[in-house]
């Protein structure tokens, strides 16, 4: 059985990447560490981050906060990039503003920020935006693969 | 001996190529770096021209290469002589 956040990580990708949208088609990578060209651009990459575990002594679940971020890169010329980022953005946020299945269970994940750096170096602008979720749920304190 | 603006036409001549700059033919020596930022891989286009050759030049005036069309991003001077451009892709 997977772990929940590899679960979690999965799920994600497959809810922004099928079908696939106008923009970031598809592009969405799990565990991804090349960077992109910019002909496969924009893309996504998906990853968790910290998790904070509440645990009750004697008590078989455990409570589990995940951190999800989704960062989204563009690329576009000066004066439009700030446009293509938010785009590709919008696609993103529309599909994880669902429940998703993991293990089984839904979860929903929720928005908390979105952060957006910028690079004007290059022959064209680079943008990456983290949209940063936080995943609320429960799995067996001696599985963490198991969802309750 | 002190280093001639002809001397510097002579030296882009030598290893460099000819663009258009602001509509005008020029000789440059051309760079294209390659960086990795922010999850992307992307080029570095810079010309290094003569200074002479850019009076007029601004943020935005056109550089044509190859075909391709780029826009001035920045322009450093060092008082060298020369200036390096650095360019953006127009479209």
């Amino acid at each position: 059985m997977p772990h929940a956040r590899s679960m979690l990580r999965s799920a994600a990708v497959a809810a922004i990447a099928s079908p696939p949208t106008a923009l970031v088609n598809g592009r969405v990578f799990s565990g991804r560490v090349w960077p992109h060209a910019h002909a496969d651009l924009p893309a996504c990459r998906v990853y968790t981050d910290a998790e904070q575990i509440s645990a009750i002594i004697g008590m078989a679940d455990v409570q589990r906060t995940i951190t999800l971020r989704v960062e989204v890169i563009a690329a576009g010329i000066e004066g439009a990039v700030d446009d293509d980022i938010d785009n590709a953005c919008e696609e993103v946020e529309s599909r994880l503003a669902v429940s998703l299945s993991v293990g089984g269970r839904s979860v929903r994940p929720v928005y908390q920020s979105t952060d957006i750096d910028m690079d004007r170096d290059g022959e064209r602008v680079l943008a990456r935006a983290v949209l940063t979720y936080r995943v609320d749920f429960y799995t067996r304190a001696d599985a963490p693969g198991t969802l309750v | 001996m002190l280093e001639t603006d002809i001397d510097r036409l002579a030296a882009l001549r030598t290893v460099g190529e000819q663009v258009t700059l602001g509509g005008a033919a020029v000789w440059g020596m051309w760079s294209n770096a390659y960086v990795e930022t922010l999850g992307g891989a992307t080029r570095v286009p810079a010309l290094l021209v003569r200074e002479s050759d850019c009076a007029g030049v601004t943020q935005a005036t056109q550089v044509v290469r190859g075909g391709v069309t780029y826009r001035v991003a920045n322009v450093e001077s060092d008082g060298s002589g020369y200036v390096t451009l650095q360019l953006q892709r127009a479209s």
